[in-house]
């Protein structure tokens, strides 16, 4: 039972018995009331504060839902502001987290990209001077330094293509391959100017072709890229 | 008399001049009619030059580890381009008898 509604009942007992006991002093023994009234007397005493207590009681009862209404508000309000302060806690951490993952993306992604076209520019940058190099065949030479550096380029460029797609490089790796052919056909004849010339006339188109379909493949690689 | 198609710079590696017996992965076509090389793995330079001598092996190759391991060599795929004495991948043969990488 409540502390409120205890004292109510227990005030309420002591005062029944204090009445009684002072009727029974006053009353019984001085010979003014009989037993039957102070029956009576009592009776109508402890319905009147039996009455009293009931309606304290009730009031202490709403006092009492009151303060638990109060107490539960507060709860709620201190669960809400522990919900709320979770929730922002929460936020920060995971926004931190995006934010770093972002920046960590961001950071190997600009490294990435550049290495990305760096490999296709190699592998068409050795493409290009050896094709060019090649097409010296037309005029009955065989441009030997010319060659032996688009070799070392060649071979830079097969070291840079880590990062180019397998189908590019194997596309690299074929063109490099027809002129190569031509390229140790070509050496044979060297000192063969007007076979050099014929040489160039019958493979020159065909390695033209694949030159310019290499152009087209990596200019489509690299816009896709973007 | 075999064609021995390994690259001079690969037999002037620091890991392979300053070893006195290199390891790598040797690839020959017996003869001009095989259609596929074989793979000889693990095996020193001068051993294997010697071997496809001594067996008048058509073509050869000698991959050193550096260049390329054993299991590089066999995702390579030859392919069929043209060649007239060498292929630009590593694992590859020319054929030159009929002018086709292996």
């Amino acid at each position: 039972m409540p502390k409120g509604l205890h004292s109510i009942v227990t005030t309420s007992g002591v005062a029944v018995i204090i009445i009684m006991i002072i009727a029974w002093i006053i009353l019984i023994n001085d010979n003014t009331m009989q037993t039957k009234d102070y029956i009576l007397l009592i009776q109508v005493t402890v319905v009147f504060l039996t009455a009293i207590a009931t309606a304290g009681i009730s009031i202490a009862v709403v006092n009492l839902q009151q303060a638990n209404s109060l107490k539960i508000e507060d709860y709620r309000q201190n669960v809400g502001m522990q919900q709320d302060k979770l929730r922002a806690d929460l936020t920060q951490s995971v926004q931190e987290s995006v934010n770093s993952s972002t920046e960590q993306l961001k950071a190997r992604l600009g490294q990435l990209v550049p290495k990305k076209y760096e490999s296709y520019h190699s592998m068409w940058k050795a493409a290009t001077e050896y094709f060019l190099a090649l097409k010296k065949l037309e005029l009955g030479e065989y441009p030997e330094s010319q060659l032996e550096e688009a070799e070392k380029t060649r071979n830079l460029a097969f070291g840079e293509s880590l990062l180019a797609m397998p189908e590019d490089v194997e596309k690299y790796y074929t063109f490099m391959q027809e002129v190569l052919f031509i390229k140790e056909k070509a050496e044979d004849i060297k000192r063969e100017s007007e076979r050099l010339k014929t040489l160039w006339q019958n493979e020159g188109p065909q390695c033209g072709q694949q030159y310019e379909d290499l152009r087209e493949h990596f200019y489509t690689r690299l816009l896709s890229l973007d | 008399m075999p064609d021995n198609q390994t690259p001079d710079e690969w037999l002037r590696l620091p890991s392979v001049v300053n070893n006195p017996a290199p390891r790598g992965t040797g690839l020959f076509l017996a003869s001009s009619e095989s259609g596929e090389k074989a793979i000889s793995e693990g095996i020193v330079y001068d051993d294997f030059v010697g071997m496809c001598v001594q067996n008048n092996y058509f073509v050869f190759k000698w991959v050193p580890y550096e260049i390329a391991s054993p299991e590089e060599i066999n995702q390579i795929q030859c392919g069929g381009d043209r060649c007239a004495k060498s292929c630009i991948k590593s694992a590859c043969l020319c054929n030159t008898a009929i002018g086709r990488c292996r």
